[in-house]
């Protein structure tokens, strides 16, 4: 009806009635009266923000801390993005060595709390819900750029989250690479956070001195009203009665988040790996001491058994061209050193094992070439992204950078790079070539 | 999704001439805009990038615009709408003036938010690359996801049957004890 007459008016031409059409907005989410919850407004608004502001920069830099820890400078499969110009300003450094768990923390961290941050980040949506359909669209030039800045920080983070936890559990339905999308977007969000943040600061203070947070911690459902209107229209012109307290509305977000830190930490943490219910890791292997996380099974790698067997040989090619090649048995009796360190996943998960094996630097003076600039590790598997890698020369000189043999005291398994695997402290899993072939040592470029 | 809040509020009086007219132009003082442009700046640079990094970028765009579709539009309407419906049905439902309505929407949106995270798990989106990769099954994540859902309703139930019996025994102790004044239980 309302519609109707609307429409005629339009036919007439009317000017002042399509003003006031307009000026009225067409009603539904665009109505702030349709918008009802009492507990919407800027100071649960700026609790959550100032969750996501600590968290995100955390996840943020411990995300771009595992883009330096791939040594992307080394080129080849080290650097997935090599088109990044001056985004990686930053790793012009080699990635460190030491401590050996630096990369299963970070990189942890990057996804449990990534992860744990979901249940947020949606909250935080949802309470400037109402914004998205705010009437008129745009109001001014700085409010229309404003917006276009929140899409992309809106575009991004949803983006982020949604490639990280699906690449996680290996759902790879995009069409594009997972590290050239997240790399990018990363920096999207970053450029649309970072103002984000510097234009909402004095909105969010103000916010959170406007009540106490103790004393809303007191608060129970029956005494919970909506905060005073706001210049922003976050608080609903028309509230419903409160169906829930802010207490109650932050403990079931943090509850959330905790509950999914709960169910997936023990993909990280030996001990608790069976507590890790839903996460991807979260799995046994089974008994045994080859019983432990794997990345890319035998089967996967295409590799013949006989490739691995008694005519192996480790062909080692020194800074001159010389090279060695070694059976596994010479290999067995050159000095050996046993160190106990983790395989860390870029997924985020995580496992410490006790390693036995040649180190590398030893393998290096073998031909002459103890002073390499870099060092390249071929599988003898063939095509993998990751079937070869470039190691920097603090990853060479470093005491447990091993060529390893064997784990928890027994050979190899296939599955675990039988007849020999790098095992690099510190780097992320996927450097840590399985069934290797050749080792060249380059000199310094 | 906010956008905001164009500060012209937040211009101030002392604000010199050009500033106030530029203020009354554009809508906010001069910082603003060059802020958004240096953030802009740095977007096109890295959207620049990647057009040299990939033939996908389309695709990319596709699941950037999505993401935020799905969940402004459909997915976060769809969860308000379902409150909406439930909400007077189970907010009428009172046992001794307590409500079981958090007591199952709470676990309700937990256990969505679970199923929503791994879907790829529970749904067996993966369990061709998973096992190749992991040399493990994707069998057991739907079981674990319904154990999950399980104990978290049981829990809320559990704690909706206590929050009942304790007023029902506050009920009683001040019916005892001082039967004239406060008899209204909130």
């Amino acid at each position: 009806m309302d519609d109707r007459r609307k429409a005629r008016a339009d036919d007439a031409g009317s000017r002042p009635s399509l003003r006031d059409s307009l000026r009225r907005g067409p009603g539904g989410p665009c109505d702030p009266a349709s918008w009802r919850s009492p507990l919407r407004g800027p100071w649960l608004t700026s609790v959550l923000a100032v969750v996501l502001l600590v968290g995100l920069l955390v996840v943020g830099l411990t995300g771009f801390a595992s883009y330096a820890a791939y040594d992307p400078g080394l080129g080849g499969s080290n650097d997935q993005t090599p088109e990044r110009g001056l985004l990686g300003f930053y790793t012009t450094f080699d990635w460190f060595t030491s401590p050996s768990w630096l990369y299963r923390v970070t990189q942890g961290t990057h996804v449990l709390l990534g992860l744990a941050l979901v249940p947020v980040v949606l909250a935080k949506l949802w309470s400037v819900a109402p914004k998205l359909f705010e009437w008129p669209p745009v109001r001014s030039v700085a409010q229309a750029l404003e917006r276009i800045s929140i899409f992309l920080l809106v575009g991004s983070i949803l983006f982020l989250l949604v490639t990280g936890t699906m690449n996680i559990q290996y759902d790879y339905a995009w069409g594009f690479s997972f590290y050239t999308g997240h790399f990018y977007a990363a920096w999207v969000f970053i450029a649309a956070f970072a103002v984000h943040v510097s234009i909402k600061m004095p909105t969010l203070l103000r916010a959170l001195r406007s009540r106490s947070f103790a004393a809303e911690m007191r608060t129970a459902t029956s005494q919970t009203l909506p905060e005073p209107p706001d210049p922003d229209h976050l608080v609903s012109p028309d509230p419903a009665p409160a169906t829930i307290s802010r207490r109650g509305a932050l403990a079931v977000v943090g509850g959330s988040s905790l509950g999914i830190l709960a169910l997936t930490i023990g993909q990280s943490i030996d001990p608790l790996r069976r507590t890790a219910l839903l996460a991807p890791r979260g799995q046994s292997q089974g008994t045994g001491p080859n019983a432990f996380q794997i990345n890319t099974t035998f089967a996967d790698s295409g590799l013949d058994e006989n490739a691995t067997g008694a005519s192996w040989q480790l062909r080692l090619v020194g800074l001159d061209g010389k090279e060695v090649l070694l059976r596994r048995e010479e290999l067995l009796a050159l000095p050996q050193r046993t160190e106990q360190l983790p395989i860390a996943c870029v997924e985020g998960w995580s496992t410490s094992q006790s390693w036995t094996g040649v180190q590398l630097r030893e393998l290096a003076g073998l031909v002459g070439s103890v002073g390499a600039g870099s060092v390249f590790v071929e599988s003898l598997q063939r095509g993998g992204t990751f079937s070869t890698t470039s190691l920097t020369d603090s990853q060479l000189r470093a005491p447990k950078t091993l060529l390893a043999l064997r784990v928890n005291g027994a050979e190899l398994s296939l599955d675990h790079g039988f007849p020999a695997r790098m095992i690099i402290p510190a780097c992320p899993g996927v450097r840590n070539t399985k069934w290797v072939e050749t080792i060249t040592f380059r000199s310094a470029s | 999704m906010t956008a905001s809040a164009p500060s012209h509020r937040s211009v101030a009086p002392t604000t010199s001439a050009p500033a106030g007219r530029f203020s009354r132009l554009y809508g906010a003082r001069p910082w603003h805009l060059l802020s958004l442009l240096a953030s802009f700046a740095l977007t096109a640079y890295a959207v620049r990038r990647l057009f040299d990094e990939t033939s996908a970028v389309a695709q990319i765009a596709l699941w950037f615009v999505g993401g935020a579709v799905l969940w402004d539009l459909v997915l976060g309407p769809a969860l308000a709408l379902a409150d909406r419906v439930v909400r007077p049905r189970l907010g009428a439902v009172q046992v001794r003036g307590v409500s079981p309505l958090n007591h199952l929407r709470v676990p309700a949106l937990v256990s969505s938010l679970l199923l929503l995270v791994f879907a790829p798990s529970i749904f067996q989106r993966s369990e061709q690359r998973y096992q190749a990769k992991a040399g493990l099954l994707q069998d057991p994540y739907l079981d674990r996801w319904a154990a999950v859902t399980l104990s978290l309703f049981a829990l809320s139930a559990l704690t909706y049957v206590v929050a009942v019996l304790r007023t029902h025994r506050r009920g009683r102790l001040r019916a005892g004890h001082a039967r004239a004044r406060d008899s209204s239980e909130s």
